[in-house]
């Protein structure tokens, strides 16, 4: 508390001290050439250089923006391959890009040195380089960020997922879905992402929101790695973005903090004075909060709100949202009983909120992959509910004609993309569905499904000493 | 004052390391500084020492002949002033289980109001900032080292088990399923296990106090979040050794800021005292190296004893029966001589059945109610307990964690295993036995795992014609005569398989 006290005064002192106008340092040799590489790296990284991304600012429907137009616009750094083995999805090698833009930048770099004998520094271009990345981080951090405010990323457990045995996720999908349960908790993340974006928007702050953005989106990285999660270039770029932006100010923090010297910043600032450059960068600033910031927000808070992207738009039947247990199978006439190793009848069945219905059969079939990523348009291919799911349990979507008392099942796993069955249903009770008509292989089936209530302790455990009920 | 450090000061006193700066004047403190502080040292103060009779009780129970790294563990990760507990739903999880904290403060205020009226003279209290920082940093320090030890050696976070992949989703607890997706990438835990080790780690050198703290704030931080969200009812000791790490970092903070965001000419001066006696040093260095011999070196090498010694404390050892590891299905089930088909609503057939590595069998019956158990003792009501709303007193402290001493009386190696139940701690779905096996006459001698029905037992005569067939007979639970017939399914978990399981799936 003392020593706040000595600041305050030296506050007061040093605060005249422009830093824009200290001298011009002379780099050194090795400085220079670090620079060069690293500015050709990162200019590379993070400034998109396909004309594509900017045609696409021209073609989306502004009256009626989506979110799905956003995540282009966060811009993306220049594609040069992809490497489609377990490593190029998974592993090293699927940071192939940064290696080649890391090459290209040595190349450029050693050339720029041949020929530029004149520069004693580059603080104009660091400074702007720095910025940059920094906007590069923001305009590609909005997405999760507000999707996670908004908790649609990971939207809440679907009834499947929540009667999947634990094992039959693949890792990748339990890391998605320990958020699923949880909605708060991804909110209170989302916050924090909005936090790094903030931070890192102004000068003042912006190695806070590096340093955040290292601690919190590295940890998502090395997750990614992990869990198999699938966004660890993705993630890792924050990590590698927020380094770049701490590095200037961690010797000092070193110096301060562990060697207790005095010290003091130097870091140039590009000090815009003439009025057209101040109007640039107000105008680029407003630009960014507006379509970042604002327009970001709503639309994720609208999609929300109206049609939560990895959910499936078209409701399900009304009151069919349930567990099923499957009481009668007859498959061509033949009564099939109760068994946990038939690979035709099914064993359980579950109906959503929405036009999803899943069912257990034994498990002799692929996992199609993926955490179910992505903005798909098309309810049959949002599969958030059904990727990276085992076991025996198969999803599909369904149209449903409530005159005609008709499903047509459509196989939601990409692997049996073209299978469906045509089926018939009755409703005698509340509780008990009569489905007739083909499955897949052409077989006539006639199921009797009874909706069985379950004491869930996923959701009810808090509430007092738990006796379990199945 | 007399404590003023100069460069003369430090020259001569050769026992503490060189501070590397100008002779340098602390400011008088102002009033109100000097009564924040007041208050903010009780406050702290109070936090970081046990204050729980129970926790003494505890310490005077262990059997020091048989430590392990468990009693090391306990006497420092946990406590905290923690006398009063309310029973109900937001006494376990919510706002209302910080209750303690408030009468902290409260006394906190009392005690700097008479130490306000009585001390008229003191010109500042760098010494006493200086020892209560002391304080704070090695209580922090050792629980996340505590911590860091429990998920460096895949303790805290176990690898799943045959019957746990076998359980669906809606019978777990959040709080079970958030430590199963950390158990099922154990990678990850021994890496959040070091960021919890090395916070701890720099905590305990001057140098890099500052960085340490800011570490530790960040994980326990997160820690207690997660704890809200999860369920996991241990956000009280979390945030608090978050809110300790924010008090370490105080000194610190308005440097930071005014280096990075304010720009100017910024230092940190940290007062350490200066010993004049020699013995004053050498008591604290004994007090230092003894603190951390047994904190940092001796319970990290009986971490490693227990780690190769197969003594994970939520782990049975004993092995089962050999080979025998597995999912089965129930091929045939007979009740009292009359075969039973298989069914999902039937009351006493098996449906499935798991043996595990060590000596537990599991099955899966329909309607079964259960008390689901839980784990760690500082969350989630027991049996006994309801949720009334009331108000516990107790001067043990955290009664419901050092209130039964009889728990560390004795060790009995016998009873390990069939009181370790973390396979059926927050969840349900299944019934788990540990079974004692006579492999001379081939029978299992099977005793339910839940606590709360102790009274079942089962004794099942064991044959294994082949590999994957285990043929149990004998009585069950309810003195039934049961023959069951078992088949191994190769079932292959995604969990485990993971990104191989996404390209081809073959079951």
């Amino acid at each position: 508390m003392a020593i706040a006290d000595v600041f305050e005064a030296e506050v007061s002192t040093r605060r005249n001290q422009n830093i824009t106008t200290a001298p011009a340092k002379v780099w050194k040799g090795y400085e220079k050439v670090a620079f060069r590489i690293l500015f050709i790296f990162f200019f590379l990284l993070t400034v998109p250089v396909d004309p594509e991304y900017y045609t696409q600012w021209f073609n989306i429907d502004w009256t009626n923006p989506h979110i799905r137009d956003l995540g282009g616009l966060g811009g993306y750094g220049y594609r040069f391959t992809t490497i489609k083995t377990e490593s190029g999805i998974f592993g090293l090698a699927s940071y192939v890009n940064w290696g080649i833009a890391l090459l290209i930048g040595i190349a450029g770099g050693l050339v720029w040195t041949l020929i530029d004998h004149k520069a004693t520094n580059y603080r104009v271009l660091y400074y702007f380089i720095t910025v940059a990345v920094t906007y590069a981080m923001i305009t590609r951090l909005q997405g999760l960020t507000f999707s996670k405010i908004f908790p649609s990323q990971m939207p809440p457990l679907a009834e499947t997922q929540l009667n999947t045995p634990l094992g039959d996720f693949v890792a990748q999908k339990l890391y998605w879905i320990q958020l699923s349960l949880v909605p708060k908790y991804e909110v209170f993340l989302g916050f924090a992402e909005l936090l790094v974006m903030g931070l890192l928007f102004f000068r003042g702050t912006r190695a806070l929101g590096g340093a955040l953005a290292i601690a919190m989106i590295g940890n998502i990285a090395i997750s990614n790695h992990v869990y198999d999660g699938g966004v660890h270039v993705l993630a890792s770029f924050y990590a590698l973005g927020g380094a770049f932006v701490l590095w200037p100010y961690l010797r000092p923090i070193w110096n301060l903090l562990v060697n207790q010297k005095d010290e003091v910043l130097t870091i140039y600032q590009f000090p815009f004075k003439k009025p057209w450059q101040k109007a640039i960068r107000i105008g680029l600033k407003g630009f960014t909060v507006a379509i970042y910031f604002v327009l970001s927000a709503y639309l994720h808070y609208d999609n929300y709100e109206h049609d939560s992207y990895k959910v499936p738009a078209r409701s399900g039947l009304t009151n069919s949202k349930g567990f099923y247990r499957v009481t009668e199978f007859k498959v061509n006439g033949e009564v099939i009983p109760y068994s946990s190793l038939d690979s035709l009848r099914w064993q359980d069945v579950t109906f959503e909120r929405w036009s999803t219905i899943s069912y257990t059969v034994f498990n002799t079939f692929n996992i199609h992959g993926e955490a179910g990523r992505g903005k798909q348009f098309k309810d049959v291919d949002r599969t958030y509910e059904s990727a990276g799911t085992g076991g025996g349990r198969r999803h599909y979507y369904y149209e449903a004609d409530t005159v005609k008392h008709t499903l047509t099942l459509f196989n939601k796993n990409k692997k049996y993309v073209n299978e469906r069955l045509h089926l018939h249903y009755q409703r005698p009770s509340a509780t008990r569905f009569i489905l007739t008509g083909t499955d897949q292989y052409q077989n006539n089936i006639y199921v009797v499904l009874d909706k069985q209530d379950k004491k869930y302790p996923l959701y009810e455990g808090r509430h007092a000493a738990l006796t379990y009920q199945p | 004052m007399a404590d003023v450090i100069t460069e003369p000061d430090v020259a001569q006193e050769k026992k503490l390391k060189t501070i590397q700066q100008p002779a340098y004047e602390f400011n008088e403190w102002t009033s109100i500084e000097k009564v924040v502080f007041r208050v903010a040292f009780i406050f702290f103060g109070l936090f970081a020492i046990p204050l729980d009779l129970g926790f003494y009780q505890f310490l005077w129970t262990i059997d020091y002949s048989h430590l392990t790294y468990r009693e090391i563990n306990e006497s420092i990760a946990f406590y905290n002033p923690q006398f009063i507990n309310i029973f109900s739903e937001g006494g376990f999880f919510g706002y209302e289980s910080y209750v303690n904290w408030p009468f902290v403060l409260l006394i906190a205020i009392a005690g700097a109001a008479i130490w306000t009226s009585l001390d008229k003279k003191s010109r500042d209290y760098n010494k006493l900032y200086y020892w209560v920082r002391v304080l704070v940093t090695y209580r922090v320090a050792y629980a996340a080292i505590a911590w860091g030890y429990k998920k460096i050696f895949i303790m805290q976070m176990p690898a799943g088990n045959e019957g746990l992949y076998n359980t669906e989703f809606i019978d777990f607890f959040a709080k079970r399923l958030y430590w199963e997706a950390i158990g099922v990438a154990t990678k990850y835990e021994f890496f959040l296990g070091f960021a919890e080790f090395i916070g701890g780690f720099l905590l305990l050198f001057r140098k890099t106090r500052g960085i340490g703290a800011a570490i530790t704030f960040v994980v326990f931080g997160n820690i207690a979040v997660a704890n809200h969200a999860y369920d996991i009812g241990e956000q009280v000791p979390s945030a608090g050794l978050a809110l300790l790490s924010l008090f370490l970092m105080w000194y610190d903070l308005p440097a930071i800021w005014n280096l990075i965001v304010n720009q100017v000419n910024t230092r940190v001066v940290h007062y350490y005292p200066v010993f004049k006696q020699k013995w004053q040093n050498y008591l604290r260095l004994a007090v230092k190296w003894s603190g951390n011999f047994v904190y940092v070196i001796l319970f990290f090498a009986l971490e490693v004893y227990g780690y190769m010694h197969n003594d994970f404390y939520k782990l049975p050892n004993t092995p089962g029966l050999a080979g025998s590891k597995g999912y089965y299905n129930v091929t045939e089930f007979k009740l009292n001589g009359k075969v039973v088909p298989y069914s999902p609503f039937d009351l006493k057939r098996w449906q499935d059945a798991a043996f595990e590595e060590w000596s537990s069998l599991s099955f899966k019956v329909h309607n079964r109610p259960q008390q689901i158990e839980m784990f760690a003792a500082g969350s989630y009501p027991r049996n006994d307990e309801v949720y009334d709303g009331k108000w516990y007193f107790d001067w043990r402290g955290d009664v419901r964690r050092f209130g039964d001493t009889k728990k560390h009386k004795k060790y009995d190696p016998a009873k390990r295993d069939l009181n370790i139940t973390w396979e059926l701690s927050g969840l349900g779905g299944r019934q788990y036995y540990y079974y004692k096996a006579d492999t001379v006459n081939h029978v299992l001698h099977l005793i339910n795992k839940n606590k709360a029905h102790r009274d079942q037992t089962q004794e099942l005569h064991y044959s294994r014609p082949t590999k994957d067939r285990v043929i149990l007979w004998g009585t069950n639970e309810f003195k039934d005569l049961i023959y069951v017939v078992l088949d191994r399914t190769h079932q292959q978990y995604p969990l485990k398989n993971g990104r191989h399981a996404n390209l081809s799936y073959i079951p």
